[in-house]
């Protein structure tokens, strides 16, 4: 029956058995939106490459005379550069993805295997999503945390909306230093140190009902910022010569930067028109970016090439190549001698039945998955101290759930088995999320949120855990 | 929601900003949570599947070219989850039939004597054909909107609607004293 109208005795059953919606899934909800990274705005330029359909084999296509030439050499995922608007030709190859390594597993932690989950002092116990640190570095004989009251989204007012900054000697007793006015209107995404001075990359949003600037703060006590007042990106890392980053441009293109400060940034690039998801320097300076051509069709359904950009120095860079198909970048830090990276796959990833992927990116090589078996969580970041590299994410089912304990897995031969932590009671609750890691003398340390029960509210704490 | 305002609504969104998006979603939540729960035929699943879906709409709007697009991108969106979530459910639980009814209503009493026939009906349905049911009889939409939602061809979503209703019909059969809208099956 296809009838011009909904046949009515089958709408009003259905209307019958639709439950209402609970009081709050609103909120539930919207804490779920607020907490997920909503990747940069970059559209690809390249009409053509919107279109490609993803083929086993390599193929060949022109649209539009674009000319997308296929690599007769490569075997498995190639290697073409997708250069900017204003350089050559551009040219991309449709790739299969990269095969999966059966090397790391994820065994029982025996290392790091006990967590033990600490309060920080609560700066807005009356804001929904208030207070939750989002990053942690080891400065100055102690420590320094940073996070952000967001109040206006959820009940709060504009003006409780700040950066606030925790500091501990021994990472166990912390102290919150809040309503900074050099950190007044500060939204604060991640914070580094290059051991002399301190940088937060974040947005700037002083007048309300418009939206934040990117904005860096610099500082070298972690009480008196300073923040920059010209172009400033929205992701960046510090290398020994300097920092790296990349910023958004009005049309959706993204540019290299470079900056000696943190707070004069000057281009080191063309533009690019792709996501960007993550971007790590290395010791010896090297750099890689990740990002995609696209992140989503309209429709819900297609998924970009993903792509990556390197760089020897941070100063220039090369790519970007076209690494596999059908995936988003989440995550990126450098390892060793070379880059890990957390990266979502379309529809599951292949490998581990979670929706996200661990990939090893060593030099000019193909990337590995690891091969994690992870069908009751997933992994969403990652952090590499030497050998010792840590990811975080959450349990429960790929639908999601927001109830779900935390999930750490540790590997300490440098990625190539990682152990499970066992949940446990520092992980349990709503919401509970590891947002930064550290290695410290004694161990690593944590910091991050976890959701209260009764209230809704993110609580801020802090997580040690010793070798 | 006049269309100018949620395409600025959308806009805004894109940039980053959550309570434009929060403006989007609390006046269709009851709705997508309702499609959601009948499509996986639980309310806990379909919870997930809302949360998963709006998750996926804040990451993927800026993705978004055409802001007009916006509510067929979101019931495609939703439908994905519910049918990503009804599987996962499926692993789960081998092949388990969902033994909770969606909601007691016995207010409607008057409309549906006995649900007993038709839920089981209802509860015998893929995710897929639930979802084209659901989509064509719940909430109004054409049969053409029903193919987009799904991202099948308007044939393969004439005949899972078709499947669905005859399995419904069937179940109205199967039980006599069962009154539909004052109708006797």
């Amino acid at each position: 029956m296809n009838a011009s109208t909904p046949d009515p005795r089958f709408q009003s059953w259905l209307i019958g058995q639709a439950p209402r919606a609970a009081d709050d899934l609103l909120d539930r909800t919207m804490g779920r939106v607020r907490a997920a990274r909503q990747p940069r705005r970059v559209f690809f330029r390249w009409p053509a490459l919107r279109f490609a359909v993803p083929l086993a084999a390599l193929v060949v296509i022109a649209l539009s005379g674009v000319l997308l030439h296929l690599s007769s050499t490569a075997v498995g995922p190639n290697r073409t550069p997708v250069p900017s608007p204003s350089g050559p030709s551009p040219s991309s190859t449709i790739v299969p993805s990269p095969q999966p390594s059966v090397a790391a597993t994820a065994a029982p932690a025996s290392a790091f295997s006990i967590w033990t989950r600490l309060d920080l002092v609560d700066p807005a116990p009356d804001v929904y999503s208030g207070g939750t640190p989002s990053g942690v570095v080891a400065f100055g004989g102690g420590y320094v945390a940073t996070g952000s009251v967001w109040a206006s989204c959820c009940g709060g007012t504009f003006s409780q909306n700040r950066g606030v900054v925790w500091t501990s000697i021994d990472g166990r007793t912390w102290q919150v230093h809040d309503h900074l006015a050099s950190l007044a209107h500060a939204s604060l995404d991640s914070l580094f140190t290059n051991g002399r001075s301190l940088y937060l990359v974040g947005g700037y949003a002083p007048t309300p009902g418009k939206p934040g600037s990117p904005t860096v703060w610099v500082s070298t006590d972690g009480l008196q910022w300073t923040r920059s007042t010209g172009m400033a990106p929205t992701l960046a890392a510090v290398g020994p010569s300097g920092l790296v980053g990349a910023v958004a441009l009005p049309d959706g293109s993204f540019r290299f930067v470079r900056s000696a400060d943190g707070l004069d940034w000057a281009y080191t690039s063309p533009p690019y028109n792709a996501f960007l998801g993550g971007l790590a320097v290395a010791p010896d300076g090297s750099a890689i970016a990740l990002g995609s051509t696209s992140l989503i069709d309209d429709l819900g359904i297609a998924w970009g090439d993903i792509l990556a950009w390197r760089s020897p120095d941070g100063a220039s860079w090369a790519g970007p190549v076209t690494v596999a198909a059908r995936g988003q970048p989440i995550a990126v830090a450098a390892a060793g001698d070379g880059f890990f990276a957390i990266v979502r796959r379309s529809p599951n990833s292949q490998v581990s039945g979670s929706p996200n992927e661990l990939w090893r990116l060593v030099g000019d090589a193909p990337p590995v998955i690891s091969a994690l078996p992870l069908f009751d969580g997933y992994v969403q970041s990652v952090f590499a101290f030497g050998n010792t590299v840590v990811l975080t994410g959450e349990s429960g089912s790929p639908v999601g759930s927001v109830y779900n304990d935390a999930l750490v897995l540790v590997s300490t031969d440098g990625g190539a088995a990682f152990g499970r932590v066992s949940d446990q009671v520092g992980f349990s609750g709503r919401s509970n999320e590891l947002m930064a890691v550290i290695e410290t003398p004694n161990g690593l340390l944590a910091v991050g949120r976890s959701g209260d029960g009764l209230t809704k509210h993110a609580v801020p704490k802090v997580w040690i855990s010793g070798r | 929601m006049e269309p100018s305002l949620t395409a600025a609504l959308v806009r805004r969104a894109q940039t980053g900003d959550a309570d434009a998006f929060e403006s989007l979603l609390a006046p269709r939540l009851e709705r997508l949570y309702g499609t959601a729960a009948l499509i996986v035929h639980d309310r806990t699943l379909g919870e997930d599947a809302v949360q998963e879906a709006m998750v996926r709409a804040w990451q993927g709007l800026p993705g978004l070219r055409d802001p007009n697009r916006f509510e067929a991108w979101l019931r495609r969106l939703l439908v994905h989850s519910c049918v990503d979530a009804a599987r996962s459910a499926k692993r789960e639980r081998s092949v388990r039939e969902l033994p909770v009814r969606l909601a007691g209503h016995d207010d409607v009493a008057n409309v549906v004597v006995d649900r007993d026939a038709v839920e089981r009906a209802f509860a015998s349905l893929t995710a897929n054909h639930r979802a084209a049911f659901v989509l064509r009889h719940y909430l109004g939409h054409s049969v053409e909107e029903v193919a987009d939602a799904l991202h099948v061809p308007l044939g393969t979503a004439k005949s899972r609607l078709d499947y669905a209703e005859q399995a419904m019909a069937a179940g109205i059969d199967a039980d006599s004293r069962l009154v539909f809208g004052g109708g006797v099956a």
